[in-house]
């Protein structure tokens, strides 16, 4: 029987935007969960526009809340890009992850001196990249500009719906008064208030004592080999080395997927699951404060890597969210594009694509179902 | 090394620190001359170093500077990494040849791991730190950004001497990287400083900038006395205070006694260093003036600096082949310090080992004079006959020599030990005269000592080895000319179980692969059953993180 819940997954490429429309007070609202895509292959701003253009006309111009899960390019983008039609529309309520707030630093001592090494580190690739003397390999040129200087992005975001009707959220804190649905109810799963507890070991790393390659997990890309000295002796030494604060970066920027609002979203008897980027660690933590449980929809994290779907506790987390019993009722959603990220943990991942289809009656991606099509609909 | 024509290569470093030679345009960017050897290339690639422009966190080689062999310089534009590249070589370069000038040390140094290139890195990744790290055979020089600019630590003269002087003393006593007391811990970082204040100095722009900054009167703060400024400046705003300790400082030995603390334990020295180059410089300050009346002229107070500095280099630098293998203590420097100096100039006409004497006094490294004096060396005819041959041929003969006086120089009978090194040297001597040639000869055994209790943390119920040893100098008709030994006795025992009880209480020790110990300013691990307890060098010149 028709819920007259839908679920519409624009094809943004590599990153997210999930547009939830469900009924509440004898009519339809709208909610947005995020709107961004990577730069390089995995993205193009030229994207957007449609995008923006078909959010405008099948909200009617007026989103009931607005959730940005987290501050990473691919899931904010957008909104800042398509200003001209954002400033047109209504947005009545913004839910933002707590690390956004603005005095979020000054409060979090812990979380401080992590934002500032990256806050550093920025400023000097983009001096760097000036100078064009020093400048960081693709992949870290686009960990920096992608996800670290996104300042302009999170304050546009941020005026949206204005100060008194932005809100910054995390597990425990309660959703009463923070929005205008009368028949749903929302639960926020994560992420912790104190985002340093998925810092892991970044916080020793930013001594700079990080193995590269037990901290990248990967061998480098490509081998690189001087012709000056011999290539033993190159090998060998570096094999040894040290790789100082961007390590710590790394680690840090991983942890900020963890600072992804996970939101339980409970409407018609249904449960949806919406849970951003949220990795290993955050799993862990939800599952051992016991907030995870089976659901009817979950908008797969991290694009369809196999951190966004881990195990915890020696069982997948979709053994919990999609229990296998005769007949499979769950429908998930991959928000990805293959080959951008990932050579040895491609995204999204195989494994974590066959365990989905597993569990689940139907299983959505983005690149598959909306390929070549602005959108997926996915009705429940 | 005195070197033949073709193997100088011209070129042109950083004299002082990019930020000081803001102020003292004189300290900018100078050609110098070195003397690395006759094969040198693309690298710059050089016998001693191989510069290695390697990122590792971004798996980045940059392209190596270009060797021009007709004009023996290297192609390096200001600004760009190659010039990096060349300045860190050069400056680690004039390190090494200052040591082994015929005035200091008068021989070749080795590394202190097998292999004759130290690698370089310039861009060793970003971070606020330098290091040298014996495992990879490296000097790293890191890159941050800075309040107003990114700082490349391969840019600082200082810096770079400062760990150029890192390696060159593991290279001299390998044996001092094991940490067994606050002065072994402390040595190591009072050498990096010396090394970067003597460097310094060396050049007559940076001398002359001294002159004018502290209008003639060292004790005043100067340019010098807080080394590293750059580095300081990036990261504070102001004169470097941490990277460098101020050498211009009243630390004694009663001001550490309960603290223990390796960057303040250093300052000790480092400050009776800088006092008795002060003393030295006063001493030829008058001799100056002396001879200025006579002539009716000014003083030459450049002069004057310049002579102190050429005395200060050997006394302090020669010192290093006079001390024992093992188990540093600050008085163990002074002793070699003066001796060596004794043996290279009888007359002392000016009375700088008084000055010296006075200072390690002032500075309670030493209680009187007597307490200065090296310990006594049994009589030439207390040994068995023996020639300089019997002894200088191998490490083998050594050992035998050493093996038949073992009662003489209280080596326990039952005892296996080693000939740790054995090597000769070419020193001048005053009025450039050539002295006798010296052979050195270290030995070394180790006691272990079972760890039992809850006071030492981490060691509890480890083995830890009592180091023993001795340095032996002997001139070319046999002579003794000095000795120092460090024994097993109950009461150097004592004092190590102390140590590595404050260090254990101080949470200060922690396990070589535990990622939680990372910052721990001392790491160990097992070898042969045995603790190895190391200083964290990467934590060590790290800033502190505020």
């Amino acid at each position: 029987m028709p819920t007259g819940i839908r679920i519409r997954a624009y094809n943004v490429l590599f990153g997210d935007c999930v547009l939830l429309s469900l009924p509440d007070e004898g009519k339809t609202k709208h909610l947005l969960f995020d709107f961004g895509n990577v730069t390089g292959k995995g993205g193009a701003n030229k994207v957007f526009e449609p995008i923006a253009r078909n959010l405008k006309k099948v909200t009617g111009g007026t989103l009931d809340l607005l959730v940005m899960t987290h501050e990473h390019l691919d899931h904010m983008e957008g909104f800042l890009a398509q200003r001209a039609v954002f400033d047109t529309m209504a947005v009545r309520r913004v839910w933002m992850s707590i690390p956004s707030k603005p005095d979020y630093y000054d409060k979090h001592p812990k979380s401080k001196q992590a934002f500032a090494l990256t806050q550093r580190i920025l400023e000097f690739t983009k001096k760097t990249f000036a100078e064009r003397g020093l400048s960081a390999n693709l992949q870290w040129n686009a960990l920096l500009l992608n996800n670290l200087s996104n300042v302009d992005r999170i304050n546009y975001v941020r005026k949206l719906a204005g100060a008194k009707r932005t809100h910054y959220l995390y597990r425990g804190l309660s959703t009463k008064g923070k929005h205008d649905f009368k028949d749903v109810r929302f639960r926020i799963l994560a992420p912790e208030e104190e985002m340093s507890v998925y810092y892991g070991s970044a916080l020793a790393l930013a001594g700079g004592m990080a193995d590269f390659r037990r901290t990248l997990g990967r061998a480098p890309e490509r081998r690189v080999v001087p012709e000056h000295i011999s290539a033993t002796d190159f090998e060998r030494l570096r094999q040894g080395l040290q790789t100082g604060d961007l390590a710590a970066v790394h680690e840090i920027d991983k942890a900020k997927n963890n600072t992804s609002l996970v939101v339980l979203v409970e409407a018609q008897s249904k449960k949806l699951l919406f849970t951003g980027d949220a990795e290993v660690e955050s799993w862990h933590k939800m599952h051992k404060l016991g907030l995870l449980g089976r659901v009817d929809f979950l908008k797969v994290s991290h694009h369809g890597s196999w951190n966004g779907t881990p195990a915890v506790n020696g069982k997948n987390v979709l053994d919990i969210l999609f229990p296998l019993k005769n007949e499979q009722t769950g429908i998930a959603l991959v928000s990805t594009k293959s080959n951008v990220y990932g050579t040895v943990n491609k995204v999204p991942d195989e494994k974590t694509l066959t365990l989905l289809k597993k569990h689940c009656k139907e299983v959505y991606s983005t690149e598959k179902q909306a390929a070549g099509k602005l959108y997926v609909d996915i009705e429940l | 090394m005195a070197s033949a024509s073709d193997s100088i290569v011209k070129t042109r470093v950083y004299q002082g620190d990019p930020l000081v030679a803001r102020k003292y345009p004189s300290l900018g960017i100078q050609e110098i001359e070195l003397h690395p050897g006759a094969v040198v290339f693309d690298g710059p690639v050089s016998p001693r170093f191989a510069v290695v422009d390697y990122d590792a966190s971004n798996n980045k080689l940059f392209p190596p500077a270009r060797f021009q062999r007709r004009q023996r310089q290297f192609e390096a534009r200001p600004n760009s990494p190659q010039f990096r590249q060349v300045n860190a070589w050069a400056v680690a370069q004039l390190t090494l040849e200052m040591y082994e000038d015929p005035k200091v040390l008068g021989r070749r140094i080795p590394w202190a791991f097998p292999g004759n290139r130290l690698f370089i890195l310039p861009h060793a990744g970003y971070w606020e730190n330098a290091l040298y790290d014996r495992k990879t055979r490296t000097l790293q020089f890191f890159y941050f950004q800075g309040q107003e600019k990114p700082i490349y630590t391969a840019l600082s003269h200082d810096i770079i001497s400062h760990e150029t002087g890192h390696a060159i003393l593991d290279g001299i006593r390998p044996l001092y990287n094991e940490i067994s007391s606050p002065d072994t811990a402390g040595f190591h970082e009072f050498i990096g400083d010396a090394t970067a204040i003597l460097l310094a100095f060396s050049h007559q722009a940076y001398r002359k900038a001294v002159i004018q900054e502290a209008r003639g009167n060292l004790r005043k703060d100067t340019i010098v006395a807080s080394l590293a400024d750059e580095f300081g400046t990036g990261l504070y705003g102001s004169a470097g205070r941490y990277f460098l300790r101020n050498a211009i400082n009243d630390m004694t030995m009663s001001k550490v006694r309960y603290t223990w603390e390796s960057h303040v334990y250093s300052e000790v020295l480092t400050g009776a260093f800088y006092e008795i180059l002060i003393g030295l410089y006063e001493k030829q300050q008058d001799l100056e003036a002396r001879k200025a009346r006579k002539r009716g002229a000014r003083p030459n107070r450049i002069a004057a600096l310049s002579r102190a500095v050429v005395h200060m280099r050997r006394l302090a630098l020669r010192a290093l082949d006079y001390c024992p293998p093992v188990d540093i203590s600050y008085l163990d420097y002074a002793r070699a310090l003066l001796r060596a100096d004794e043996l290279a100039y009888p007359k002392d006409e000016l009375g700088y080992r008084n000055v010296v004497r006075r200072v390690f006094r002032r500075r309670g490294i030493a209680a009187t004079n007597h307490e200065l004096e090296p310990e006594p060396t049994p009589p030439r005819d207390a040994f068995e006959t023996y020639t300089f041959a019997d002894v200088d041929d191998s490490t083998v003969s050594a050992y035998h020599f050493l093996d038949r006086h073992r009662r003489l120089l209280e080596i326990p009978p039952n005892q296996d030990f080693h000939v740790a090194s054995l090597y000769g040297n070419a020193k001048e001597g005053d009025r450039l005269h050539q002295m006798p040639r010296e052979l050195i000869l270290t030995y070394v055994w180790e006691k272990d000592i079972l760890l039992s209790g809850r006071r030492y943390g981490p060691l509890n119920n480890q083995t830890f080895p009592l180091l023993c040893g001795g340095t032996l100098v002997m001139d070319e008709r046999a002579n003794l000319l000095y000795l120092c030994r460090k024994k097993d006795d109950p009461e150097r025992e004592e004092r190590l179980r102390d140590y590595l009880a404050y260090l254990a209480r101080q949470n200060a020790i922690g396990h070589v692969d535990d990622p939680e110990a990372r910052d721990k300013p001392f790491h160990y691990e097992l070898r042969r059953g045995r603790v190895s307890l190391t200083q964290n060098r990467l934590a060590m010149h790290q800033r502190r993180r505020r």
